[in-house]
């Protein structure tokens, strides 16, 4: 159980970081897909089910295409330079690490935090899309109606943003 | 009329107009800007008659209320929106060149609906009682934002400033979300009056209460543009279209700020956690006030200094929200923190609208943006420099403007926060950022009267609209009677 | 539990380490050829080859993949309404949950109707 955890998460941390390391924008996007993998089994491990396969179809399906789509569309290159703006790096480094010290010391607070491994859920047999269901289209049945507002502007910006020039049809964009 | 139609009906608006953009074949397209001004107006009719009440259909219950201040910041977004669409039907002209050279696709009338959708957005933040509402809400404005900044997609700024815009906008979204997964995982709710309720329940620890805060607070800050993270706000007000800038500087402020005012209640009101929330206002106010003034004197372009004086106006805005504490709240003398920033905001929208609407006319006739594209204006349209002379005066905060009134107001509680708490430190940066602002004021009312005209510049007639006249008129004399009167304005509150 | 799921970490270990051991023993097996930057270039009837290799995507691409996210998000929320319908139906609740979706879709059909008409969806410009 736990060996499983690690694995996905180490995963998950691993290939998240050659997100950034890698030169090339391909391999960074497909670093990313595996990383989302590993995201989306953790949330099986925690009876997610609805969530995961939201995520892999939603991120690793659909936007990752559309971020390989960006990538042909723009034919980036590998980045050529490789060296680091020590600045930046080191400024990272320190938010990073004020960051994660600070979360250390906040989880260090709760006695589950003090464990090595928080306990799973034990019981995997209830329906999660039916309670995500039930939540959403009561409770939440608002923020459903925004959300759709949401899409339509995000439609809309779609289509203005990357509309063609003229009716030539040049693709000056 | 129950007040939750009103956003209904802004949205019905705005789907109309998308439609006739769709489906009209007319290629004008200032109907579709007619139709939302005067939508617009109607729906600001009706929200006059509105009963602020506390019954809401079933759906809306416990995440959505109506009370004067909800109806109060409604009434600045549409009115906000009201007046981006009269600027955006005056730059319309200047627009189409960085769009497309054909009329048809040049995507105008999108630009004149999505500040609707935006304004709806506004509006369910202002109502907003819970942090799922005011997170989907915020984010519907954001998505808004990105679409409308990057709008003019053949300059290169403009796309620039959609970029860091994006950018920075999703980074701060992530604060914010993580900082909501915190507040429910250690109070377990969602809505404010919960977390109120589990913030003086004294079962909750302090650390990661404040941890939540803190996370919180980066991405509402990102909103109300407060050093230090302000960084995207001048060269997205530098880039991107001049209504834009406008809506930017007074919609997402606004809005910013009510929510702001709402999450931060339940934290002062805490003995738990108020002393350190105290402890982050203060510095964060502190740096905006310094950074936002003193930054502010070097610039030239003149939206990049309205961009520091929008970062400076959220810093005066602030001083007043460590005074919301409860200990303090029956030893103030005078107007309420709440009521203060409220009566700021609706002047803020008043001076700075004035100050657009003259540059948005001036600049898409000459075409630059620096102070010194100003120089002459005295001459060339006294109505124009007039305007623009009362705007800034009121943004310095000069008596008989409105500014000088709000400015008043909060110094006001700042000056008697300081002698109950002892934050004198507060009040110097404020006076210190009060005094900076009259320099970078003047330098534009110098620009216009006193500078030597160049003879080029003014030979270009100043045209001006009719709906422009009238509404710079109005403007003005909002300006100049809410500040001689500020009843006129806190009667509402 | 979890490990109920050790068959499938099993079958990606099983696919990842065939594809790794065929690769390495072709490398190992193969004889190494020497190779260098003019006999890995196309060879194209003696001309030296001009521009990229990779070929460029058209916008068109893009915009359909944007509208497909946009109206994926919508399918994912149709799915635990489809699952949860028989619930509200028994609960009383039908109507309700009914026109909460209606809205939904309601407010992406203008989305929709608009991209169409705009000719966004339309592949001939």
């Amino acid at each position: 159980m736990s060996l499983l955890f690690y694995i996905f998460s180490g995963l998950m941390l691993g290939f998240g970081i050659m997100v950034i390391v890698c030169r090339n924008p391909l391999s960074s996007a497909l670093c990313l897909v595996i990383s989302f993998l590993g995201l989306a089994a953790l949330f099986v491990t925690l009876n997610a089910y609805f969530i995961s396969i939201i995520q892999i179809l939603v991120y690793t399906g659909a936007v990752m295409v559309l971020f390989l789509f960006i990538i042909m569309l723009l034919d980036i290159r590998e980045e050529k330079s490789k060296d680091w703006n020590f600045l930046a790096v080191g400024g990272g480094v320190v938010v990073l690490f004020g960051f994660v010290v600070q979360l250390i010391s906040v989880l260090g607070g709760y006695e589950d935090g003090k464990q090595k491994m928080v306990p799973f859920p034990e019981d995997s047999s209830h329906e999660d899309v039916k309670m995500i269901g039930a939540e959403i289209f009561t409770n939440y049945n608002f923020h459903l109606q925004v959300l759709g507002v949401l899409l339509l502007v995000a439609t809309i910006g779609v289509v203005v943003l990357s509309r063609r020039q003229g009716k030539e049809g040049s693709e000056n964009n | 009329m129950p007040a939750y139609y009103l956003e209904i009906l802004i949205l019905l608006l705005g789907f109309t107009m998308l439609g006739i953009e769709a489906f009209s074949s007319n290629r004008s397209r200032s109907g579709i800007a007619v139709l939302g001004i005067s939508g617009l107006f109607v729906v600001l009719l009706f929200l006059i008659i509105a009963v602020p009440s506390s019954e809401v259909p079933y759906d809306y219950w416990g995440i959505y209320h109506v009370d004067k201040w909800a109806l109060f910041y409604k009434a600045i977004a549409i009115l906000t929106t009201l007046l981006v669409l009269v600027l955006a039907k005056d730059f319309s002209s200047a627009f189409k060149k960085y769009t497309s050279q054909s009329n048809e696709f040049s995507g105008i009338g999108e630009y004149y609906c999505l500040p609707i959708f935006v304004c709806a957005g506004l509006m369910w933040m202002a109502s907003a009682k819970d942090l799922i509402t005011i997170f989907v809400s915020l984010e519907l404005v954001t998505i808004g934002f990105y679409v409308l900044v990057s709008f003019m997609r053949r300059n290169v700024g403009s796309l620039e400033a959609g970029v860091k815009y994006l950018v920075l906008g999703a980074l701060s979204t992530g604060f914010l979300v993580y900082g909501i997964a915190w507040i429910f995982g250690v109070t377990g709710h969602f809505d404010l009056s919960g977390i109120a309720e589990a913030l003086n329940s004294g079962e909750i620890e302090k650390k990661p209460i404040i941890f939540a805060f803190a996370l919180l607070m980066v991405g509402l800050g990102f909103k109300v543009a407060a050093v230090p993270f302000h960084i995207w706000v001048p060269d997205v007000y530098q880039g991107t279209s001049m209504p834009i800038t406008a809506f930017l500087s007074v919609g997402s402020k606004a809005a910013g700020f009510i929510v702001l005012l709402r999450v931060i209640e339940p934290f002062l009101n805490s003995p738990l956690t108020s002393s350190s929330v105290i402890l982050i206002l203060s510095f964060l106010v502190c740096v905006t006030l310094f950074f936002g003034n003193l930054v502010a004197i070097k610039q030239t372009n003149i939206k990049r200094l309205l961009a520091y004086s929008s970062i400076a106006h959220a810093g005066f805005l602030m001083m007043a929200l460590p005074a919301m504490e409860s200990g303090f709240h029956s030893k103030l003398i005078g107007p309420s923190p709440m009521e203060s920033i409220s009566f700021y905001l609706a002047g803020y929208l008043l001076m700075t609208m004035l100050c657009f609407l003259v540059i948005t006319i001036v600049s898409s006739l000459t075409d630059g943006e620096n102070i010194d594209d100003l120089r002459g204006l005295g001459a060339r349209s006294p109505l124009l420099a007039f305007a623009m002379l009362v705007g800034v005066a009121s943004l310095a905060g000069i008596p008989l403007t409105v500014g000088f009134f709000g400015k008043f107001l909060l110094f006001n509680i700042a000056i008697q926060y300081a002698v109950f708490s002892g934050s004198w430190y507060i009040v110097a940066f404020a006076v210190l950022g009060a005094s900076a602002g009259f320099y970078y004021y003047f330098k534009i009312i110098r620009a216009m009267y006193c500078g030597g005209a160049e003879q080029d510049g003014d030979q270009l007639a100043l045209t001006i609209s009719t709906l422009s006249r009238v509404v710079i008129i109005v403007l003005l004399a909002g300006v100049i009677l809410c500040g001689v009167f500020p009843k006129l304005i806190l009667g509402f509150l | 539990m979890l490990d109920q799921y050790l068959p499938v970490l099993m079958q990606l270990s099983v696919a990842t380490g065939f594809a790794v051991s065929t690769l390495l023993i072709s490398v190992l097996l193969g004889k190494s050829a020497k190779s260098n930057a003019i006999k890995d270039s196309a060879y194209e009837c003696g001309m030296l080859p001009i521009g990229d290799d990779k070929p460029r995507f058209s916008v068109k691409f893009y915009v359909i993949a944007m509208l497909f996210v946009i109206f994926d998000i919508e399918v994912v929320f149709m799915y635990p309404w489809a699952v949860t319908f028989k619930n509200f139906l028994a609960n009383g609740q039908a109507a309700m949950v009914f026109w909460s979706m209606s809205g939904f879709v309601g407010i992406l059909l203008v989305a929709y109707l608009y991209a169409l008409k705009k000719g966004a969806l339309s592949w001939k410009s």
